[in-house]
């Protein structure tokens, strides 16, 4: 048995000797999109990520003294005015865990499995491009190394 | 003479597998045997500064930043193999990046009982030491380590945490080896992880379960194993999993007061969190941090420590003493020198679920 799983491990390294060499972590996959809200001229624009198993983000709510980067969003102004969108309330995360971390003294908000954030956005003149990018920090709960990355998006909200 | 033949044949096989994989990355312009990139653009915090790499010495370069866990974990480990070479001109030189100036005195404050090694901060300019070094390796994840050899060489590239070969590595190229061992056993490690990972998410828990034992046994040394199998253990078979932690406190983690409490007893809470788990879970939660207080060295770990126990009793219904534990927590916090601001977050967190065990 202990040969067995000796030689499958090491056929198994064989084969995967490129992933394995590769140095570049990807725990997250980003998805992003907006819809309408029901009044005025709001949209909310989503951003969703679907994160690997025993990895988790840190919220947008994390106090960003404590240690751990929060999740953050941000739109770059508009080419003619900044009078085309504005942000309403702040960046929020859906259904984040809490726990006092001893590593920092303190208190990390974060979500684990599929993370999900959104902006209320007004919009004042249609059609308007929205760029910019979010930044975040992922982190395994196996060994606890992290991952900070950033993604650029570009949407176009139209009436 | 056989079984090292044998043994050469299967390291070249292996580094001719583990090239290949190298050579795939296009972008990766920094490799080992390279000429190692200079300490640049950054600020020193702990030590005199180093400018060049000296020729009679090595060096153990480590990347990370605060808000990484394993980067903090990896810290006292960092601080041993520093003491541990010092007489073999070893030097330890920690660079911070993706970090604010302004956050680091209290931090090393907080951490001047473990830090004896060098530490500066990257400042981030066009010629970053995250562009140099990292981004140039094709890594992006924290923590890291570079060994730098006495010809000025990157001689390995690997975490810096206990357990995952820096000491093996350094005393390979302490005698002027290429440290394959090391680079073999990294690399084999990893492939025990994923085909364990890969079992587990297939649903095959009883295989997961016996490539981990076998990884346990051929990386006796490498923690995580354990630590992985516990949690393993926890979706699949309760049972197992509350004597395996049993075992865990009482042999292998006995002194270990960052896996006992950190690991395997924050691993239960978050099971916790999700469903009910129970009795016997509590009363372990409770025994790992009993043993993890008795041995650890710090104040502010105590505390989290507690209020791990605090949890616990909430969960077992015995409010009473929850609600006791966590005011001791209070009035202890409160006497503690730390951080002002800090202190003041902590204490407002603590009341605020004092207030929910009261029901206010």
């Amino acid at each position: 048995m202990e040969r067995a799983i000796t030689l499958y491990i090491f056929i198994l390294s064989l084969l995967n000797s490129a992933t394995l060499s590769a140095q570049i972590l990807e725990p997250v996959k980003w998805e992003y999109s907006w819809e309408k809200e029901r009044e005025g001229n709001i949209i909310k624009l989503k951003f969703t990520a679907n994160i690997d198993e025993d990895w988790y983000i840190y919220s947008s709510d994390q106090d960003p003294d404590i240690g751990p980067s929060p999740m953050t969003l941000v739109i770059y102004d508009g080419k003619d005015s900044d009078m085309e969108f504005s942000l309403k309330g702040k960046f929020v995360t859906e259904k984040v865990q809490e726990k006092f971390d001893a590593i920092w003294m303190g208190e990390v908000r974060y979500v684990e499995g599929t993370a999900s954030f959104y902006q209320l956005i007004e919009i004042s003149e249609h059609p308007v491009q929205l760029n910019g990018h979010i930044s975040y920090q992922v982190c395994s709960t196996i060994d606890g190394k992290c991952v900070l990355g950033e993604e650029d998006f570009e949407v176009t909200i139209s009436e | 003479m056989g079984k090292s033949y044998k043994q050469i044949v299967f390291a070249i096989f292996m580094l001719l597998c583990l090239n290949i994989g190298l050579n795939a990355q296009e972008e990766q312009k920094l490799r080992v045997g390279d000429q190692a990139p200079q300490i640049t653009n950054v600020k020193w915090l702990i030590g005199e500064p180093v400018t060049s790499f000296a020729q009679d010495k090595t060096y153990v370069i480590e990347f990370g930043y605060i808000g990484c866990p394993a980067c903090n974990i990896a810290i006292p480990h960092l601080s041993k193999v520093a003491k541990d070479y010092a007489e073999k001109g070893v030097e330890v030189i920690s660079i911070f990046y993706r970090e604010k100036l302004a956050n680091m005195p209290a931090f090393l404050k907080s951490k001047s009982k473990d830090i004896a090694y060098k530490v500066a901060i990257d400042l981030e300019s066009k010629k970053s030491m995250e562009s140099l070094w990292l981004k140039a390796a094709g890594i992006n994840y924290a923590p890291s380590s570079f060994i730098v050899d006495k010809s000025g060489k990157i001689a390995w590239v690997g975490s810096p945490r206990k357990g995952y070969g820096l000491e093996e590595a350094l005393d390979e190229v302490l005698e002027g080896k290429y440290p394959y061992n090391s680079v073999i056993n990294r690399k084999l490690r990893s492939a025990y992880n994923n085909a364990a990972g890969r079992m587990k998410k297939s649903g095959d828990y009883v295989s997961a379960i016996a490539i981990l034992d076998s990884a346990i046994a051929k990386y006796p040394d490498y923690d995580p194993y354990r630590t992985i199998k516990f949690n393993y253990l926890l979706d699949f078979d309760e049972e197992r999993a509350y004597v395996y932690g049993k075992e865990l406190l009482s042999n292998h983690f006995y002194d270990d007061p960052t896996v006992l409490h950190n690991f395997l007893s924050n691993s239960i809470i978050s099971k916790g969190e999700s469903q009910k788990l129970s009795t016997a879970y509590w009363d372990l939660v409770i025994d790992l941090n009993e043993r993890a207080m008795e041995v650890n060295e710090y104040d502010f770990y105590e505390i989290s420590m507690k209020f791990h126990i605090v949890k616990a009793n909430k969960e077992m219904g015995k409010l009473k003493k929850a609600i006791q534990g966590l005011e001791n927590i209070i009035t202890d916090l409160g006497d503690m020198e730390i951080d002002v601001t800090q202190k003041s977050k902590s204490l407002s967190y603590f009341s605020r679920y004092l207030n929910k065990l009261k029901g206010i």
